[in-house]
């Protein structure tokens, strides 16, 4: 076993490479957050009349919210079956820092939620009456948003997964939090249509992210060791 | 709260080494209830520790603290000498935890499964992992999803994770549970070649171990 590079990054690229082949296996779990973003952005023009100025005034704030909202559905599975099928015990006595660990299974679930929502969302933008020449703000406020949505999320889920019914309790723990990345969000992309300058957002959601992914990691493996005690 | 039926303290004197795994007054507890107190034992290279006792009398507590997974009330255990909360790493890169469940994902296949458990530890040998497949007799079933493999099936394949790894100090919690008597001597065998190799084991089981060469070499404790 000597001599065999076995470092930190190896931890990643095992466990990422896991998690996403278990995605793919579990097409459930994957089609769910997107099948939500998709019914809930769609029902809107619907249940609204018509009328694209109303449509677009309400686009930002409904494209970002629904995100949200199919982001936190799919919290759970980030920990949810390693917790029951005792994976997360092996993990967390793998002799690699828990927090890349945790850095592989959040980056697995972002490529399976929150990337996916984001590749799509331009298809529903239009349906919202969003100016064409605009989507690439859309697309730049949630690739910069929701890796941040889930490295929050995974603390929260790290605390409650030991619980029979932590789903109400983990939306309390983490919607205030999720709060200034919606408004960040949802206002990058509302003064985008009316061709305001909106780098300084966008710089603020890029600061964001990069806290949250030197922060959460470790708050993530703590939350982790408690809920196994 | 508890007695020391077998007296472990002799057993620990008679071995030359310094013992490579302590337990120091140690108190363990399940919620509000102590399970167990001032436990104390230290084991050598190549002994293997047996703990019995009724169900509930925190066999599995025990485990667990001695893994790294609890911290305990009262006590500390040493690896090497050291408390292992101070010095984790190298203690989670030297010790292997089996517990109650197995820790596999029903919807990789066996070999998948067993693949994940040997990259996170370093093995990039697919010989070994072959050989282990082999040893377990799952060789044949290596490609089905382990969510279709039988209880002990599954189980042989949790210990597949003793063989990849090679740790030295191996804690099975009811490793032989749902093992059929060919997986048993397979299993027992191994722990043989185990502490031969200076190996350390603690595990639980209702069962008395049936080789003699891994009777002589245990030492039991028994929870009450």
């Amino acid at each position: 076993m000597e001599g065999v590079p076995n470092n930190a990054v190896t931890a990643f690229t095992t466990i990422f490479r896991r998690d996403i082949k278990l995605a793919l296996r579990h097409r459930s779990e994957l089609i769910n957050p997107l099948a939500f973003f998709v019914i809930v952005v769609s029902l809107f023009p619907l249940g609204l009349s018509t009328d694209s100025r109303t449509l677009l005034q309400i686009a930002p704030a409904v494209l970002w919210i629904s995100a949200l909202l199919a982001t936190m559905l799919s919290l759970e599975s980030i920990f949810r079956s390693d917790y029951e099928d005792g994976s997360l015990e092996q993990l967390v006595l793998s002799e690699h820092p828990l927090s890349v660990i945790v850095l592989g299974k959040v980056a697995a679930h972002w490529c399976t939620t929150g990337l996916l929502l984001t590749l799509i969302s331009p298809a529903l933008a239009i349906s919202l009456a969003f100016p064409p020449q605009k989507l690439g703000i859309l697309v730049w406020t949630l690739l910069l948003g929701t890796p941040t949505l889930s490295l929050i999320g995974s603390i929260g889920v790290a605390l409650t997964v030991g619980l029979r019914r932590g789903g109400i309790l983990l939306a309390l723990l983490i919607l205030p939090l999720y709060i200034p990345i919606l408004i960040f969000g949802a206002s990058a992309v509302d003064m985008s249509i009316d061709d305001l300058d909106v780098a300084g957002q966008l710089y603020l959601l890029a600061a964001l992210l990069v806290l949250s992914l030197t922060l959460t990691p470790f708050a993530t493996s703590a939350a982790l060791r408690v809920t196994l005690e | 709260m508890n007695t020391l039926k077998n007296t472990v303290a002799e057993a620990q004197q008679t071995a030359l080494d310094p013992p490579t795994l302590r337990v120091e007054s140690v108190q363990g507890a399940r919620g509000d209830r102590v399970l167990f107190s001032s436990l104390s034992f230290g084991l050598s290279r190549g002994q293997l520790l047996h703990i019995t006792g009724p169900n509930g009398c925190g066999k599995t507590t025990l485990l667990r603290i001695l893994c790294g997974l609890l911290t305990p009330l009262e006590g500390m255990v040493r690896w090497h000498g050291h408390d292992i909360r101070g010095s984790a790493s190298i203690h989670r890169r030297e010790c292997t935890y089996i517990g109650h469940r197995d820790g596999l994902k029903a919807e990789l296949t066996a070999l998948e499964n067993l693949q994940f458990n040997a990259r996170m530890s370093g093995c990039r040998d697919n010989g070994v992992i072959d050989d282990s497949l082999r040893l377990l007799g799952l060789w044949e079933y290596q490609d089905l999803l382990v969510g279709h493999l039988s209880a002990g099936q599954r189980r042989r394949l949790a210990l597949g994770r003793l063989l990849v790894k090679r740790a030295i100090l191996w804690i099975l919690d009811e490793p032989f549970t749902a093992i059929d008597v060919d997986g048993r001597d397979v299993i027992e065998a191994q722990l043989i070649n185990h502490l031969q190799g200076d190996g350390i084991v603690v595990l639980t089981s209702h069962q008395a171990l049936s080789h003699p060469q891994l009777r002589e070499r245990c030492v039991t404790v028994s929870l009450q």
